[in-house]
């Protein structure tokens, strides 16, 4: 049978995508794992929306240490943040909800507008520090998703953010945008992503009442098509954050099945076709964790 | 050069797409070599020597001028060597002919190798071609590309069947080439298809003989976009605008520098078909 990597590499090439992967059980603070499950793992990848991932743990950062009030109102208006196409932004009238519900919407639905509100009250400075803290030298968070679409539009010449968007979707154009490139955009490896996913599994950034809150965030995600689809089995947790713009397809989450070690995995992708939809390339997402978890869960002792 | 400008060796490694431990000691190799230190190393960081600071500007300019030889080497090949080029079966003999007459107007001589999309990308990865016309949308990971060009294409439906709209091909299969010559461009097509209200099973037709043979049986339509073929039994038909042209993109691994001859014959055929 051929490895797991090449595996994963024939499943990712079927789909039409190229992809960067990195799978790692999360044993606690103390032991080092020598286990993994890596293709590209080290290479740079654009984070897209997972660098709301970092986000929230600088957010929960304020939190705990008293200078932010989890419960505090915040008055948002859909209008005021860039048009991600759910939560906030598909509301019409301004709405009024607290720190930490916003981080719910973040986490749970991808809320750009939520994003731009938590990012410009806790400022890159706090996501850079938390980097540093983590030991994630080669993670990079340059801007928010107004900064990703006022980029995209620059790059596109297109007169709007929608434009931009449906040029970046179109096969005739092929576009080479800033956005593509981990040079300019927000960008990790996907090792480094399963560090900090293991970090907040195991209490050992922010404090441990925080780190269940993310914990909690992450699992009530609600798409189905990524990692979760290849683990559609009772009882197994799937907690986690997709990432996506243009033909950029990400998830990073921690896959628990039960009474098993938890196992982090990530996944990183760029199809060759520019459709915004390509289910065959979500779907890759999850049989690349499902053959990665998998090998990790049976395999490598 | 990375490191002096950054101050950092892991930053200069970064910068360089290497990891530190190479780095320190090709430096150290270098420094050995030449009998004299060129960076002092603290907890603080890379500094230069003075012997560094004094040797830095000719270093840059040495390999300045090693970039510029590299070049010019390469224009000296590009003008009298063939040019290695790799073309899909799908891009036609008419198109095959502008893209060589094109180099050869430009003072270079072309050959051609006729492959698959996946096999093309194999083969520029492997320095075997200098660049190839692929289908796209393709996997061309870790090569270079140009821009999309659109060729005019046409359905080729059998003879004697009214074909106007596109649920009048419902009946038939759909002989294109295999999922396997390239899964992106494949599905791009069958989904443009579904798009269109027909699903038609996919028959395996690597060239456009393979196609003209399978039309001509009756039991399946294509897509051709050579402006010249004409075959018994099967008729030509123009459907959906120009969403079902055929997409190519030129590849390389190093810039050909008759990389405009080879565009500019792909992109200026629009008066081909009329």
């Amino acid at each position: 049978m051929p490895s797991v990597e090449q595996r994963i590499r024939d499943t990712l090439r079927y789909a039409g995508a190229t992809g960067w992967v990195h799978a790692v059980p999360i044993t606690g603070a103390g032991g080092r794992e020598v286990r993994e499950v890596a293709v590209g793992a080290n290479d740079l990848v654009v984070m897209a929306s997972v660098y709301k991932l970092p986000l929230l743990v600088a957010l929960c950062g304020r939190f705990a240490d008293g200078t932010l009030d989890p419960a505090a109102p915040v008055r948002v208006h859909p209008g005021s943040g860039s048009p991600g196409p759910t939560g906030i932004a598909a509301f019409l009238d301004p709405v009024t909800l607290s720190w930490r519900d916003l981080a719910a919407s973040m986490i749970a639905v991808s809320d750009n507008v939520a994003a731009d509100m938590i990012l410009g009250e806790v400022g890159l400075d706090a996501v850079r520090s938390v980097l540093a803290e983590c030991g994630l030298s080669r993670t990079k968070v340059v801007g928010g998703p107004a900064d990703v679409e006022a980029a995209l539009v620059r790059d596109t010449g297109a007169a709007s953010a929608a434009e931009a968007f449906a040029l970046l979707g179109d096969n005739d154009a092929a576009l080479t945008v800033s956005a593509y490139d981990p040079a300019f955009a927000s960008a990790t490896t996907a090792r480094e992503m399963t560090r900090l996913l293991a970090h907040i599994w195991s209490d050992t950034v922010v404090d441990a009442k925080w780190c269940a809150f993310m914990r909690r965030l992450l699992g009530l995600q609600v798409w189905p098509h990524r990692v979760r689809a290849g683990f559609p089995y009772a009882g197994v947790e799937v907690a986690g954050k997709t990432g996506t713009i243009g033909a950029i397809r990400n998830e990073v989450a921690v896959v628990t099945f039960p009474g098993e070690t938890p196992i982090a995995v990530a996944v990183f992708t760029f199809a060759a076709r520019a459709d915004a939809f390509l289910p065959a390339a979500d779907a890759a997402i999850g049989e690349c964790a499902r053959l990665a978890v998998t090998e990790l869960r049976s395999g490598r002792w | 050069m990375a490191v002096a400008e950054e101050g950092h060796f892991g930053h200069a490694a970064d910068r360089l797409g290497m990891t530190q431990p190479p780095l320190s000691q090709g430096i150290r190799r270098l420094e050995d070599r030449l009998g004299v230190p060129l960076l002092t190393r603290t907890a603080r960081g890379v500094g230069l020597t003075p012997a560094g600071a004094e040797l830095l500007p000719r270093a840059t300019a040495l390999l300045a001028d090693a970039a510029r030889f590299t070049e010019d080497a390469q224009r000296h090949r590009d003008a009298h060597a063939e040019l290695r080029i790799g073309v899909v079966p799908q891009l036609s003999a008419w198109h095959v002919a502008a893209v060589v007459d094109g180099v050869r107007r430009a003072g270079a001589r072309a050959t051609t190798t006729v492959a698959s999309t996946v096999e093309l990308v194999a083969a520029v990865v492997a320095g075997q071609l200098d660049c190839a016309v692929v289908h796209h949308p393709a996997l061309v990971h870790p090569l270079e590309c140009g821009g999309v060009a659109k060729l005019p294409a046409e359905f080729l439906v059998p003879a004697g069947r009214t074909v106007q709209r596109f649920a009048h091909l419902r009946d038939l299969a759909l002989a294109a080439a295999p999922r396997s010559h390239n899964t992106a461009a494949c599905d791009l097509l069958v989904d443009s298809l579904r798009a269109k209200g027909i699903d038609p099973v996919l028959l395996a037709a690597p060239t456009d003989r393979d196609v003209v043979a399978a039309v001509a049986s009756g039991a399946a339509f294509g897509i051709t976009a050579d402006p010249g073929l004409r075959a018994p039994g099967v008729e030509r038909v123009a459907l959906g605008g120009d969403e079902f042209f055929l997409r190519v993109r030129l590849v390389w691994r190093t810039e050909p520098g008759l990389r405009a001859a080879i565009e500019d014959a792909l992109a200026g055929d629009r008066h081909a078909i009329g």
